[in-house]
Order: structure tokens, then sequence, then C-alpha cells
């Protein structure tokens, strides 16, 4: 598609280099502008169609080297958002509960282990309350998991990298209140329970973009005129844009 | 994947397990301490990407095997709650599932010196 965009472009070049006046120029820019416009069109309506037919295997233009799909594109994306958002509505409507503004805490089986556990002194051990502190951030993965487009384990790693941090924690300190709870206060609390289940499943589908982007940045140190550092925050993607050939990486040890 | 299903369940089983057998002391402490910790790394290894996690479930299973003798428990039916789990775990650990995707090589390449895989 792009091949296409670009011969189009050409002859578009051609006709006018007879005649460079600046009105033409402005017209040429702007039919540059719309040859990109109508590139990225097709291309995102391709997408779709790509993304219905898994069985064939066909790989996604905007997946990593070696990779059978993107992990950036919002299908593996979108998942992990939800599961931030429903985990953050959870500890948010507990946090409510745990500062009084809603009366009572939904506890179907546990008796009043959602009471006690909610206004333990590990709760409230830190300036704002465990539950608080969830929801901010399962609030921050949700950020983290929709900023960005579809190339951004290449163009924005450092996003990225961010997000797979912050599930990480979120996960590990969910696990350890649920050794708190039975060990220290013989009881459980069901929604807790629940928020430390989706904590744990946001890790691991979102750990592939993860890869994808140190993948890259393994690749980027191993070519030596290109800076790690630049490409970790994005700087350059014109640059970045390059394919980074199997010859550069094995040349650069 | 139904590897780490049935790692997942013995996990939960572990936590539920004071509760529904009514047992307290060093081996409800134990089983609810290593159980949270078998379910979350079954659940994380679930996913493709991060499947060669369920190599951790390895010291966990050895632990609950001997378990019942290093921390002295009187019960055996608490001792053998304990190694069946271990069992368990450890004769799963090596089923790896079916990982459809590829992810260029995985995570072994960010150390390697020599590109991909």
């Amino acid at each position: 598609m792009a091949r296409l965009g670009t011969a189009h472009h050409r002859d578009r070049e051609a006709s006018s280099r007879h005649a460079p006046s600046p009105a033409e120029q402005h017209r040429d820019d702007n039919a540059r502008a719309m040859d990109r416009e109508i590139d990225s069109a097709l291309h995102a309506a391709r997408i779709p169609a790509r993304g219905a037919d898994a069985t064939t295997r066909r790989v996604d233009e905007h997946a990593p080297p070696g990779w059978s799909y993107n992990p950036a594109s919002w299908r593996q994306r979108l998942p992990v958002v939800a599961l931030a958002v429903v985990g953050g509505c959870v500890a948010g409507y507990l946090a409510l509960y745990q500062y009084g503004v809603v009366r009572d805490v939904w506890e179907p089986f546990f008796g009043d282990g959602s009471r006690r556990i909610l206004h333990s002194s590990i709760s409230f051990a830190l300036p704002v309350s465990d539950a608080t502190l969830g929801a901010l951030g399962y609030l921050a993965d949700a950020l983290a998991g929709v900023i960005g487009g579809v190339r951004r384990w290449r163009t924005m790693p450092w996003i990225v990298v961010l997000f797979g941090i912050l599930v990480g924690p979120l996960g590990a300190v969910s696990i350890a209140l649920v050794i708190a709870q039975p060990v220290v206060y013989h009881t459980f609390c069901t929604l807790c329970l629940l928020s430390a289940v989706i904590s744990m499943l946001m890790i691991g589908p979102a750990m592939d973009e993860v890869l994808a982007s140190l993948q890259y940045l393994r690749r980027v140190s191993r070519t030596p005129e290109r800076s790690v550092w630049r490409a970790f925050w994005g700087i350059g993607r014109d640059d970045l844009s390059a394919p980074l050939t199997r010859g550069k990486r094995g040349g650069a040890q | 994947m139904w590897a780490r299903i049935v790692s997942a369940i013995v996990g939960v089983w572990l936590v539920a397990s004071p509760g529904v057998l009514g047992y307290g002391g060093r081996a409800a402490v134990n089983d609810r301490i290593v159980g949270p910790v078998i379910a979350a790394i079954a659940i994380v290894a679930a996913a493709g990407v991060t499947r060669e996690l369920r190599w951790a479930e390895l010291p966990l299973g050895l632990w609950l095997l001997i378990a019942p003798w290093t921390l002295g428990y009187h019960n055996p039916v608490l001792a053998a709650q304990s190694m069946i789990a271990g069992f368990v775990l450890l004769a799963l650990v090596p089923f790896r599932g079916r990982v459809r995707a590829s992810y260029g090589g995985g995570w072994r390449v960010l150390w390697s010196d020599h590109g991909d895989t």
C-alpha cells in the first residue's frame, strides 16, 4: 500500500517539476499530505480484515520482527485496559466504604470479613487507605494502557516499560494482602480477592508489549550508530523507521 | 493452559482448605501463604508470553513436599494434602501447553549476544 502511494506521489512530483512556482509547490505539498492520509486510511481499513482472519497467520505490518502479531494493537491492549477499569471500580468502591462515603460493603461469603479487613490497621498503615492506592494504581494502569498508537512498542518504549512496571507492583501488593487476610485476620474480603485476581490477570497480557519494546531496545543497542536513550524516549522517529537488519546486528558485536 | 488452570486450583484449594477442613496452626499458616503465590504464578504463566514463569512453581512444589517434616505437621491428613499438592504441582510444571503466537525469540533474546534466538 505504501509503495502504491509512493509511485503515485512520484508521478505527481514529475509532472510538477517543470513548473516549480510557489503556488504549485503549495499544491504539491497538499497532494503529498493527501497521499499520506489515503495511505493511512487504507492501512486502517486493512487491519481489521487481517485481525479477523487469524487462522491464516498473516503478519500485521506493525508486528515486531519475528512476531506473529502486534502486541501494541488495540485488540491486544483494550482487554487489559478493561480489566484495569473494572479493578479501579472495585478498589474505588472499597475505598469509598473505608472512608464512610458508602455505608456498608458487599460481602456474600465471609460475614463481617470485609468490614474487619477494610478497617484493619494494615489497610490504614499508610496515609491513604490501601484500596485508595489500589484504585490509583488501576487508574495509572488504564492510562498507561491507552496512551500511544499501535506502533508504541517502537515509537514510545518508555510508556510501554512504565506500563509493565505499574502492572507488576499492583499485583505483588495484591498477593501480599491476600496472604495477610487469613494469616493475620483469619477471614477474607470477597471484593479484595476479586481485585487481586484482576491484577493477576492483567500481568501476562501486558508483558508481551514490554517484551517487544525491550527486544527493540536490545536491537538498537547492537547497532553502533543508534542511541538506546533516544530510542527509549522515541526521539528521532523518522530515523527509527529504518529497519534494523540482521547484518547490522551481527556487525555490532 | 489446562496445566496452569489445575495449578491455580491447587493454589486456591490450599488457601481455602484450612477453612473448609477446619485446621489451624503451622499447616494453615503455610498453606495460606503458599497457596496465593502458587495461584498467582499459574495465572500469570497462563499467558503465552510469560509461559516460562511456570518453572517458578518448582521450588513451591518441592517445599510442599518437605513442609510436613520441616514444620512438623502432626495430622497425617494435612501432611498427605501438602505432599499431594506438591506432587501435582511438580508433575504439571513440564507441561508447557500450546503457544500459537511467536514472540521474536522471546525473553532470552534480551540477554543473548547473538541476535534473535
